[in-house]
């Protein structure tokens, strides 16, 4: 039986287009300083640091034993994950592990990537197979999603796109650690510059520097470090095929087996959950544009296909809505890919405490739920909760 | 299409990975290499708890987990702690071998630097034996500013 | 010594150039031949669910590693199911420069079964359209056994929107 775990401190950088003024390693100990800050707690009070980027965005092998200067991991237990964009979503996973094994008692999830010492787009193209899909990438930014939308819905469905970032931007314009802060108007986003046809710029996520730090702590440790623990109540990850080909043909022939839908469907069977809409308070959702969040929404919260264009339509994913959908902007204003699943679960804990500031949501946050998405088309989910499980 | 054809001579794909990349080295290792470039002048940082000097410098001490901002001159000579002789070529080498790196501890120092040891036979190199930094005429500011280290 | 640290911030130049040889395996490995030898593309069934696998490989993922059965030659003729054009010219990894814009993908249903992502011709939205019927365009010479073998696909016939 796994010992219940408790997320009891958060840190992060202001995540920023440019840190020419710091290298990897002191960015990432500006989010640990920050999460121990917060925990108050002393690099000494962890037991073990699990660390994770996507390596070929700044081309350091193995950047962990580097990052041993900045995150604390000197002479502790550790280990390194990388799953593509999940990294993040996966490190918030193994640090649940780690705890709730009864191996440590406290563990410190190290997710970060400094975008502007690559080239992001090259680095997501590597990760295609080399005998066949590599020389065909473009990377993140597919405009299939978007084709199959619009083909779908038609204008409303490009209005709906302009919609949803319009709301980005105005949380992140209340969140000070985002990246692209300014709000933005329907026409900045319907005439931004075309990347991969119909996906244009305002609709895709930056490239962002940036750390994002969670400790988490075992049931007795948390009740004496915080009065606030954010409990990590389950999570799924659900794999999908490597092959792209096949992966975007699941939308349309076989589209029962999405990982998205077969992961959220695991998560609410295992927590009882019928109607994710009604029963979850927020959802942080890992959506790198906002046609993929159009999408794979009806998948995560089991509407039919284009339910969720009614929900943004009708202000309910707002911040001040009855489902708020990505009150810290999401990762269309900030996507330092290693750190950004776990800025989900780090953004997801921050509602539940009431600590998000601005850009706290106003209902009252019991239940929240954070997605992670990467490689080709994998998910991961977390359920958090303000009541013990 | 039969099983004899899954037993032919396996096919290789020649493939490549080439990325330009470009690592931002933050303000205090820029401070180090600028002092390099600009005045051939070699500095650490000093720990405020623990107090040893990093050389190279950094900002966060790894034992400690603080902030350093002392920063310390050392001295261009020092002594070799450990060495070895690179005979094999491989593609990633700066230099053609054989060559010898070392591990060297300049005075003022509580760390060793990773650099070359030049101009001495290799049955002559010994641990302990003193050296000193050759800098180049033409520096960019970085760690190759200084050429090698030579035999006191 | 000022204790400040520097206002001029350093950067370092860094180039990864890595040459791999890749092995493709006795499956894929038979469909780079064909390819390379008789301009032919092969995939293989899977026995259990019945799916048509392209590339051919040696197990079927989806039904949790049933191990494939038959090979299937299959067309080089297909229908677009989506299509990107791209306009961002990314850094190549394969290459370490800019990919030429724009430029054309598309996920093509091959007729009779399977599926490839290959370059599309031309790389223009408005003559390019999900359902539209294609045709692959082959290196004549200098074939080596990738999926490069097959430049690009391009409409069969002049389709009206």
């Amino acid at each position: 039986m796994a010992r219940r775990v408790a997320i009891v401190g958060i840190g992060q950088t202001h995540h920023q287009a440019h840190r020419e003024d710091v290298n990897q390693v002191e960015m990432v100990n500006e989010a640990v300083t920050a999460a121990l800050e917060d925990a108050q707690l002393r690099i000494k009070d962890i037991d073990c640091v699990l660390h994770g980027n996507m390596e070929l965005f700044e081309g350091v092998h193995q950047p962990d034993m580097w990052h041993v200067d900045g995150d604390g991991a000197y002479l502790k237990s550790g280990m390194r994950l990388t799953t593509g964009g999940t990294t993040g979503g996966t490190i918030a996973c193994a640090a649940y592990n780690h705890v709730a094994s009864g191996l440590f008692d406290t563990v410190m999830a190290v997710g970060w990537e400094k975008q502007e010492e690559g080239h992001t787009t090259t680095g997501i193209a590597a990760m295609a197979d080399p005998l066949w899909d590599r020389r065909l990438q473009t990377g993140a930014i597919s405009g299939m999603t978007a084709a199959t939308m619009i083909r779908d819905f038609g204008e409303r469905a490009g209005e709906v796109a302009a919609m949803v970032r319009i709301r980005d931007g105005e949380n992140a314009s209340r969140n000070p650690y985002a990246h692209l802060r300014n709000k933005v108007t329907r026409e900045e986003v319907m005439n931004s510059y075309m990347l991969v046809h119909p996906i244009r710029l305002l609709h895709m996520c930056p490239q962002s520097n940036g750390a994002c730090v969670l400790i988490v702590a075992s049931e007795e440790k948390a009740g004496r470090i915080t009065e606030k623990p954010v409990w990590v109540k389950d999570h799924v990850t659900t794999h999908m095929e490597a092959m792209l080909n096949e992966t975007i043909l699941m939308r349309d022939d076989l589209a029962e087996w999405a990982s998205m839908r077969v992961c959220a469907r695991k998560l609410y069977k295992r927590n009882g959950i019928t109607n994710p809409v009604n029963e979850i308070d927020l959802f942080e959702m890992y959506d790198p544009m906002v046609w993929m969040e159009m999408e794979w929404a009806d998948w995560f919260l089991l509407l039919e296909r284009g339910g969720y264009l009614k929900l943004v339509e009708d202000g309910v994913t707002d911040r001040n809505g009855s489902f708020p959908v990505n009150p810290s902007g999401g990762v269309v204003t900030t996507n330092p890919i290693g750190a950004t699943a776990l800025i989900r679960v780090a953004e997801a804990a921050l509602q539940i405490r009431g600590d998000a500031g601005e850009h706290q949501v106003d209902k009252e946050v019991k239940t929240a739920m954070a997605s992670a998405f990467g490689g080709t088309f994998w998910t991961i989910l977390h359920l958090l909760s303000k009541e013990r499980p | 299409m039969t099983e004899e054809s899954l037993q032919e001579e396996p096919l290789v794909v020649h493939g490549k990975l080439e990325i330009p990349f470009k690592q931002f080295v933050g303000a205090v290792a820029s401070k180090f290499l600028i002092e390099l470039r600009d005045n051939k002048r070699i500095f650490g940082m000093r720990c405020p708890e623990c107090r040893l000097v990093y050389v190279p410098p950094r900002s966060i001490c790894p034992k400690c987990m603080c902030r350093m901002d002392e920063w310390v001159e050392v001295s261009d000579k020092g002594t070799v702690l450990t060495y070895s002789v690179i005979n094999y070529k491989e593609p990633t080498q700066p230099v053609e071998p054989p060559f010898v790196y070392g591990i060297i501890q300049l005075d003022g120092a509580d760390t060793g630097i990773v650099h070359f040891i030049s101009g001495v036979d290799h049955e002559n190199l010994r641990v302990g034996m003193r050296v000193q930094a050759v800098f180049k005429e033409e520096r960019e500011g970085n760690i190759l500013d200084i050429k090698h280290f030579k035999r006191l | 010594m000022a204790k400040k640290a520097a206002d001029e911030y350093l950067v370092m130049p860094y180039l990864v150039s890595v040459p791999c040889n890749f092995s493709a395996g006795p499956y894929m490995g038979r469909l780079l031949r064909e390819m390379k030898e008789h301009k032919k593309l092969w995939g293989n069934k899977c026995p259990s669910c019945g799916r048509i696998m392209f590339p051919p490989r040696a197990v079927c993922g989806q039904c949790h590693g049933v191990e494939a059965g038959d090979w299937v030659e299959l067309s080089d003729k297909g229908t677009i199911f989506a299509f990107d054009v791209c306009y961002y010219p990314y850094i190549d990894p394969s290459t370490g420069q800019p990919k030429a814009v724009p430029w054309a993908r598309g996920v093509i249903q091959l007729d009779g079964g399977g599926a490839l992502i290959h370059f599309l011709e031309p790389p223009d939205p408005d003559k390019l359209h999900p359902g539209m019927k294609v045709q692959a365009v082959w290196k004549e010479e200098g074939r080596t056994g990738e999926m490069m073998d097959i430049l690009y696909f391009q409409p069969i016939e002049e389709d009206k929107r």
